[in-house]
Parts: C-alpha cells; sequence; structure tokens
C-alpha cells in the first residue's frame, strides 16, 4: 500500500492506494466517487474521462499513482454548492443526454475545451469530443449542448 | 375550455437528466452493499468442445475466495424463451468461445480474477460449424445433439400464390443479400448483484428492459417460484434489445449468493461484452420478385437461412419478424417465407433495434431499388405506387389505422435532392450519389393471443404530488420523461410535480417491457388511461367540496377550477389533504391494466397483431472514394411517422441515434471469427460511430395521429435504424453503378466492385 496525496475537486485528499490502482478505480472504491464510469477500462470509450490538470484523461488506464501531487477534477466537483455549471445545463437544455452513462466524460471533455477555448469552431468540438463514444444520442446534441455552453459561459463573463 | 397546461408535443427537458448530468445517477456498478462479494466466469477458450474434467481446488484454497461454483453446484434446470437450450454453466460441453463453465465469488475482483485462473478445465476438442448452411448439411458436427440438422426453427409462410402470380409478371428477378453480426455495444456494461435476505427471498438488482420477464426466467433457471424473487432496477446505461432477456449471469450470482450467504455483484468486462451479448442474428436471404412494367409489384418470395449461434434466445421470434413484417410495407397480392434458424459455434445471436425487421429491410429495399434501375424504373415512384396506405387490410392481416409511408417517402426524396454536392470531385476519383429506403414497423406485438399490455398505477399524496408507476423500463430512451409528460398533461399538473418510480417487481405494475417499440404507445397509453381515472376521483372530490357540478371543473396548473368562474377554485394540495386526512378516505389512486384492441395471430401467423404500426423513410448522400473503395454519408434526411410526438427532444434524440446506429452497422461494426474464435474483442477492433463519422441529420417528423396510441402517438425507437442500410447502399449503387448486398459494405468490398464493373466494360 502506498500514500497518494492529490488534489481532488479543489481538496487536498489523501487516500491509501495499491501501486496498480487505476485512478478510476481509485476514485470509484476508495472515495466512493462514482460518477465517474467505467465503460471498457482499455482508454477506448471515454466514460471515465476525468481531469487532469484541467486536461481530459481516461482515468482506467491512468495509474492512480500518477497522479500524486497533481489537480484532478471529476464531475462531482463541477457543481458548486448543488449549482448546474453552465455546461451542465446545457447538456440538459439541448437534449444531450440519454442514457447518461457517457455523459459525465463528455461534459469534463467540453469543460477542458471551453475552459481552453470560449467559441470554439464546429470542427474543434467534434476534434475535442472525437474521445468519447456514446451510443444513444448519435452526437448531433452534443454539438448543439457545447454552443449553447459557450453562450451561457460568454454571457456570465 | 382548453386546458393551457400542454406537454404534448413540447421539447421536454428529460425529468432525470439532472441527476445523469451531475454523475449522481447510479447504475449497478455504482451500488455496494455491505459484505458484498465479487464474481467472475470462467469462460470456455474454445468454440466446440467437451468437458472432460474440472478441478476447482486451487481456486477453493485461495485466500479471500467464498464460493466457486461449477454445472454440479447449480439447479439443473433448462431456461430461456422458446427453445428452453440453455443451462447456467455447460454441463457437458462447451458450444462456443465465451460459454460459462465455472463461476468464483470474492472478497475482490482481483481474487475472483486470479482464483479464475486457477480453476483447471480439460477439453476435448470437437469439429467446429461455423456457417448456418454447412451446419444444415447431413454430416455437419451437431451443436445440440438431440437437434438434427442443427435446424433449430423453420417457418413456411405463404398468401397467395406466388407460383402463379410469378407466371403473369412482367419481370422476375433474384438475387441473395446478407447482414451480420453487430453487438448492442451499449455503453454499460450489463451486470447484476443477487442477496439472500433473512426471509428466504432473493433481490436481483440489473439493468433489465423487461423486469417482469426476468423475474420469471430467473425463477425457471433456479426453480423457484417467480414472487420468491424481487427484481430492482437501478439507472440503466442503454439497452438496444441486448439488455431484454436475462444471461446466464443472472442465476449464477444467485446461486453464488446463495453458497456464500453474501451478497454478490457481477459486472461483465467489455471483453466478456463482446464475447458474449448477444448480437443481430445474421441470415443469408435469397429474394424473388415480381413485378409489372408500370412498377406494380406483384409478389415475394424469400428463402431466408440464418444463424442462432450456440444457444437460442430470442432468435426464432426474430427470424419470424424477419420472414413477415417486410411483406406489408406494399400491397404484394402474393408472399410465400421458408426460413431456418440454424444452431452453430458462434456467439448465440438475438435481439438488437429492429428485431429482424432491419435485416430483411436491407436485403428487400436494396432488391426492389436495383430491379428498378435494371429496368428503367424510378425506384422512388415506384415505392410510392406500392406503398401501404391507411385502411388497408395487409397480407398478414394487420389492419392499417395510420400511415405516413407515402409522406415519408416523398419528403425523404425531396429533401435529400436539395442542396446536393455536384456529382463528381477530384476529377472523377469522388463520386456522390443519393439513394433512399423505407420502412414499416411495430408499436407492440401479441405474439399469438397472448397478452400485449401494459399496467400503471398513478398516486396522489396529500399534498398533490403526484407518483407514476409502470412496469415498462427507461433504458436512456426517455420513458420516464414521456410517462411524466402524459401524467402531467391529464391531470393538469406541473411536471415537475411528477415523480415516476424506479422499477421494482414487487411493487412496480405488471409490464411487459421495453421491446418492439411499444413503451410509448403501450405502457403510455396504460399511463394515460391510469391518470384519466384518478382525475376523475379528483374531480368528483371537487365538486362535492365546491359544489359545483363535475362537467364544469377542470385541474389547471395543480388547481381544480369552476370554469364558469375562476375565483372558485381549490388546489390540488388542499383537495388531496381534505380527501385523505378525513373520514372521505378519497384513494386518490388508480391503478389499470390496458391491453391493445388487436385480436393477435393465428397459428399461421395471421392477423393483426400491433397496436400501430410505423413507417418512415430515409434519403442518404454519399461520396465513393472509387480509388480506395470508401463510402462516406454525407447527409442523411429522417422521416419518420411517430403518430403525434409527445416529446420533441427524445423523438429527435432516436432519430439522431438510430441513424448514427444505422451507419455503424452498414459501414463499419463487424464480428469478426475465425473458425469460430472471435476476433473482434474490444471497442479498439468492433469500430463503433464517433462524433467525427456523423453526417448532417434532418429530421422530418410526419404525424398522422394514430387512434389507438396515446394522444395519437406511434414508437419510434427500432424504425429510425431500419431504413439507413439499404439507404446507404441504394446511394452507392447510384454513385458507382455498383450494388453491394453484402452488410457490412467494407471499402474491399466497394472496392472490387468498382473493379469487377470496370473489368467488364
Amino acid at each position: 500500500m502506498m500514500t497518494l496525496s492529490f488534489n481532488l475537486n479543489g481538496k487536498e485528499t489523501k487516500v491509501e492506494i495499491n501501486p496498480w490502482d487505476t485512478l478510476a478505480n481509485v476514485l470509484r472504491r476508495n472515495l466512493m466517487l462514482t460518477g465517474t464510469k467505467k465503460g471498457c477500462e482499455e482508454g477506448e470509450c471515454g466514460a471515465c474521462t476525468v481531469l487532469l490538470e484541467g486536461k481530459p484523461v481516461n482515468s482506467c488506464i491512468v495509474p492512480a499513482a500518477k497522479v500524486q501531487g497533481k489537480k484532478v477534477v471529476t464531475i462531482e466537483g463541477l457543481s458548486d454548492n448543488g449549482e448546474l455549471h453552465p455546461i451542465q445545463e446545457a447538456f440538459i437544455e439541448a437534449g444531450a443526454i440519454q442514457c447518461g452513462f457517457c455523459t459525465p466524460g463528455v461534459v469534463l471533455s467540453a469543460k477542458a475545451l471551453l475552459d481552453m477555448d470560449i467559441m470554439p469552431s464546429e470542427e474543434e468540438i467534434k476534434q475535442e469530443l472525437s474521445g468519447h463514444l456514446c451510443r444513444c444520442t448519435g452526437y448531433v446534441q452534443f454539438i448543439e449542448a457545447v454552443k449553447l455552453a459557450s453562450a451561457k459561459l460568454q454571457k456570465k463573463n | 375550455m382548453k386546458n393551457d397546461c400542454s406537454y404534448i408535443g413540447c421539447k421536454q427537458e428529460f425529468i432525470d437528466a439532472k441527476e445523469k448530468v451531475t454523475g449522481k445517477a447510479k447504475y449497478l456498478d455504482d451500488m455496494t452493499l455491505p459484505g458484498m462479494l465479487y464474481a467472475k466466469i470462467l469462460r470456455s477458450p474454445h468454440p466446440h468442445a467437451r468437458i472432460l474434467s474440472i478441478d476447482v481446488s486451487a481456486a477453493e484454497a485461495l485466500p479471500g475466495v467464498k464460493a466457486v461454483l461449477t454445472a454440479k453446484d447449480c439447479p439443473n434446470n433448462r431456461f430461456g424463451l422458446e427453445i428452453t437450450d440453455v443451462t447456467m454453466l455447460a454441463t457437458d460441453k462447451v458450444r462456443y468461445v465465451g460459454d460459462e463453465v465455472a463461476a468464483v465469488a470474492a472478497d475482490t475482483e482481483e481474487i475472483a480474477e486470479e482464483a479464475i485462473k486457477l480453476i483447471k478445465v480439460e477439453y476435448e476438442l470437437l469439429p467446429v460449424v461455423d456457417d448456418p448452411e454447412k451446419a444444415m448439411q447431413p454430416g455437419a458436427p451437431l451443436v445440440h445433439e438431440n437437434v438434427k440438422n442443427n435446424i433449430a426453427k423453420e417457418y413456411h409462410l405463404s398468401r397467395g400464390n406466388v407460383e402463379e402470380d410469378f407466371a403473369k409478371c412482367d419481370y422476375v428477378f433474384e438475387d441473395e443479400f446478407s447482414t451480420h453480426r453487430a453487438s448492442g455495444c451499449y455503453m454499460e456494461p450489463f451486470g447484476a448483484i443477487a442477496k439472500w435476505e433473512e426471509n428466504g427471498r432473493l433481490t436481483i438488482w440489473t439493468g433489465l428492459q423487461s423486469v417482469f420477464q426476468g423475474r420469471n426466467e430467473i425463477a425457471k433457471a433456479l426453480g423457484i417460484d417467480p414472487t420468491m424473487i424481487t427484481v430492482k432496477s437501478p439507472f440503466v446505461g442503454g439497452g438496444f434489445g441486448a439488455k431484454i432477456w436475462i444471461r446466464n449471469f443472472h442465476p449464477i450470482v444467485a446461486v453464488l449468493a446463495k453458497k456464500a450467504n453474501a451478497p454478490v455483484k457481477y459486472v461483465l468486462t467489455r471483453e466478456e461484452e463482446m464475447l458474449t451479448t448477444r448480437p443481430r442474428v445474421a441470415p443469408r436471404i435469397k429474394l424473388k420478385l415480381g413485378m409489372m412494367k408500370d412498377g406494380t409489384l406483384v409478389a415475394k418470395q424469400a428463402t431466408v437461412i440464418a444463424d442462432n449461434g450456440a444457444y437460442s434466445w430470442a432468435a426464432p421470434k426474430i427470424l419470424l419478424n424477419l420472414s413477415m413484417r417486410t411483406d406489408c410495407l406494399y400491397r404484394f397480392k402474393s408472399t410465400k417465407t421458408d426460413s431456418y434458424l440454424v444452431y452453430t459455434n458462434l456467439i448465440p445471436t438475438s435481439g438488437f433495434r429492429g428485431y429482424g425487421n432491419s435485416q430483411m429491410h436491407f436485403a428487400l429495399e436494396s432488391f426492389i431499388d436495383t430491379c428498378c434501375r435494371k429496368v428503367g424504373l424510378d425506384p422512388v415512384e415506384v415505392k410510392l405506387k406500392n406503398a401501404v396506405q391507411q385502411g388497408d387490410l395487409t397480407l398478414h392481416g394487420w389492419k392499417i389505422k395510420s400511415c405516413g409511408l407515402k409522406e415519408c417517402i416523398d419528403k425523404a426524396h425531396k429533401y435529400i435532392q436539395e442542396n446536393r454536392l455536384p456529382k463528381e470531385d477530384q476529377n472523377g476519383r469522388i463520386k456522390r450519389g443519393i439513394g433512399v429506403a423505407c420502412m414499416t414497423h411495430v408499436s407492440g406485438n401479441r405474439g399469438g393471443d397472448k397478452f400485449d399490455g401494459s399496467s400503471a398505477m398513478i398516486r396522489i399524496h396529500e399534498d398533490g404530488k403526484v407518483f407514476v408507476f409502470s412496469g415498462e423500463a427507461d433504458l436512456g430512451q426517455g420513458s420516464r420523461t414521456v410517462f411524466a409528460q402524459i401524467a402531467a398533461e391529464v391531470l393538469g399538473v406541473n411536471i415537475s410535480d411528477i415523480t415516476v418510480m424506479p422499477l421494482d417487481t414487487d411493487v412496480s405494475p405488471f409490464g411487459l417491457g421495453t421491446y418492439s417499440s411499444r413503451v410509448t404507445t403501450v405502457g403510455g397509453k396504460a399511463v394515460y388511461l391510469a391518470a384519466q381515472k384518478v382525475r376523475k376521483q379528483v374531480i368528483e372530490f371537487a365538486s362535492k367540496k365546491l359544489d359545483k357540478p363535475e362537467d364544469k371543473l377542470i385541474i389547471k396548473n395543480g388547481n381544480i377550477v369552476f370554469t364558469e368562474d375562476e375565483t372558485i377554485s381549490i388546489t390540488l394540495k388542499e383537495l388531496c389533504n381534505l380527501g385523505i386526512r378525513t373520514r372521505e378516505a378519497i384513494p386518490f389512486t388508480a391503478y389499470i391494466t390496458y391491453d391493445p384492441p388487436t385480436e393477435g395471430t393465428d397459428a399461421n401467423f395471421y392477423g393483426d397483431y400491433s397496436s400501430a404500426y410505423t413507417y418512415g423513410a430515409h434519403g442518404v448522400e454519399v461520396e465513393v472514394d472509387t480509388v480506395t473503395g470508401q463510402v462516406k454519408v454525407l447527409r442523411v434526411v429522417a422521416a419518420h411517422d411517430v403518430g403525434k410526438v409527445i416529446n420533441k427532444n427524445g423523438v429527435e434524440g432516436q432519430i439522431n441515434g438510430g441513424v448514427a446506429q444505422g451507419i455503424g452497422w452498414t459501414l463499419y461494426e463487424n464480428m469478426v471469427f475465425d473458425n469460430g474464435k472471435p476476433l473482434t474483442n474490444g471497442l479498439k477492433n468492433y469500430i463503433l460511430m464517433t462524433i467525427k463519422d456523423m453526417p448532417k441529420i434532418e429530421s422530418v417528423i410526419v404525424e398522422t395521429n394514430d387512434p389507438i396510441g396515446p394522444f395519437g402517438a406511434k414508437g419510434i425507437g427500432e424504425p429510425t435504424l431500419i431504413p439507413t442500410g439499404p439507404a446507404i447502399a441504394n446511394a452507392i449503387e447510384d454513385a458507382v453503378g455498383v450494388r453491394i448486398k453484402d452488410l457490412p459494405i467494407m471499402p474491399e468490398n466497394v472496392f472490387w466492385a468498382i473493379n469487377e464493373k470496370g473489368d467488364k466494360q
């Protein structure tokens, strides 16, 4: 066992882990943050996406020990005191959520994109979300949701 | 007076979207019970082998292992649907790669995985049969020794006299088509948690599409009464037909939990999903089509040989749909179909969005198109000329009560022609074409004379909040929201005052489940009727309290209002409080069971068996790279007769998602086997559509106001995938003049077809 210290959703966090544990398993099993979903455990589907130092990663293939001293944001860290983040509102309003299993990961990738560029082009949206598999929506409403989120964030700023 | 609270036809946000977007929604693998163990299953690495011995001693000795099972530890009951050929764990032999051989429950997933590796199985390899046509030949290895020629099921259907009609036709065409195995690939891996309660009852948490039928199947496997089992559904991460029926792991976790005396969780890995999740039934279809010079379609004959895989699940039923439904798309005078479902040593096939109907649509809609082109007829005109219409009684006895087929064909064709790109690019290397294909499907399926209904219960609490109970499952398609909209509309309350309860077979009213695109049409109608019944209780009691006649009272925004003087009113909250917390003892609760007014089918499968029939047409524009054979879908116009839109968000979501699956099925997804061994074992080699592969989709919604569905609504879940494939194949012929008759349409098939055509010219 080893002690992992990292910044999780803005809070300094310490947790005992096995050296072979993946970040997804530490989040889900040790820290009970089940908003991070496991769809394939081979880094293909994107459901387990979290932000590591602001960048989206597949937490199912990131060794937990690698995030020592780093900043990790999960879906649980996105809404503020129960208030939805504008990206989350946009996903609901655009009808971009069906079964919801891929949703937390997609929302986090959208956040990474919008943090980088508040007015992304359609091509940039597609590029940034291309690592996510969704079997329900056909992705059409993802694009609408990110555009809507962009408008909401611009209004807010 | 019109009630101004209208939820029908609007763009309603899904009522459970907030839980999902915050990550709070609990799916199966998000659940943990105190003392819970984790299961793993040892699966056969061989497509066909006799089990000579199994040694579990090393696994049992591993610290942390709490139970190890082989077939001898399990109740010896066969289960399955029409053909009961499944046992929990393999008894004498294994019949496909992935077949369950042994199971372990341990303190952690890692220990369970380690224990599985310690189980020693001695196999004697048997000859493999991996092709249904070869499997039917005399002398072929038998998958199940008691089934002659490996034929699990056959149908011989005949209406009118095709031989006579073919003799009179101006043209008779014959050709062969095939479609392949495609995996459901829902994003949430399937699984179950089993817990034996102190009172001897069994609770199973699992995300089934049909909780009641699942409960009964688990009971059959365990040999106990169905009501000894409670099935509870957490959130479900997609199903698409592949989560309708139980899997072997459902009874296995129950037996593990019993033996270990602790709750046990089992979740499939993605590799196990690929190896064992029942894919589409894969048929080879011979078609014969008779038509007149003016384009009148007269007769259709089909011979179908379909792969059942190693065990029978829903494939017999799927073969029946495949054999019949397209006969009712056009006004054929006669049809004849002989179909065979054949065992092989491949993954058992079963239901996937379209349930057999998509496979025959690919063949027929491709075939009509190419036949028309051969004789210089316009395929779209031929489709319009022969399309089934409202008021028709089809040759299988379907009564067509609403039908927007012609309008769908017309619009799909018109809009795909608008804004077309040039027919050629890059000096002729890129060629573009358009194609149209149409479809019919059901909204419910009586299946003989059985029950095809749904039950619903609505209860209004003393604070005026409404609780809706149904036995139909929401896999993400949005049925909870549709039920809430229907209840809100009928009861005149705000949708935020409605809760649609999760599924629990002890509490939820009986429902057959989510398949046959029946949930809005049949389940929704049950909710509609329950809401009307409870509304009557509200109005009756309000009439007494307000001293106004019932027919002058309406419910509006949660208030019961006297229509002649709106200042006279009472809130639903006040009224319910008065009714429930007094000796008036008004239940404000209604339970109804609704069964659609269809008579079902006779022994010959003749009869009207679906509450409504749905129609649609897709227009597709593709481009083909003539150097590489690569096909790219540029635009899809998807026109669908939905009867009446309940939730525009939901309908558009179904169309976009269905088209994506339709393109994926046609161009990318393919389960590949080599002598029975699966080569596609994960999402790295089973190719799903990504956001970058999506074309522009224009959805065209046609409303025909079905006389039976709730507010006129019909199903939309499955129809959206059905016409995409043949429309793509038709567009490819339009672009490059070659006809691809086998799915999936891989670049190499297109490349060789183009080359072959070039050689002939």
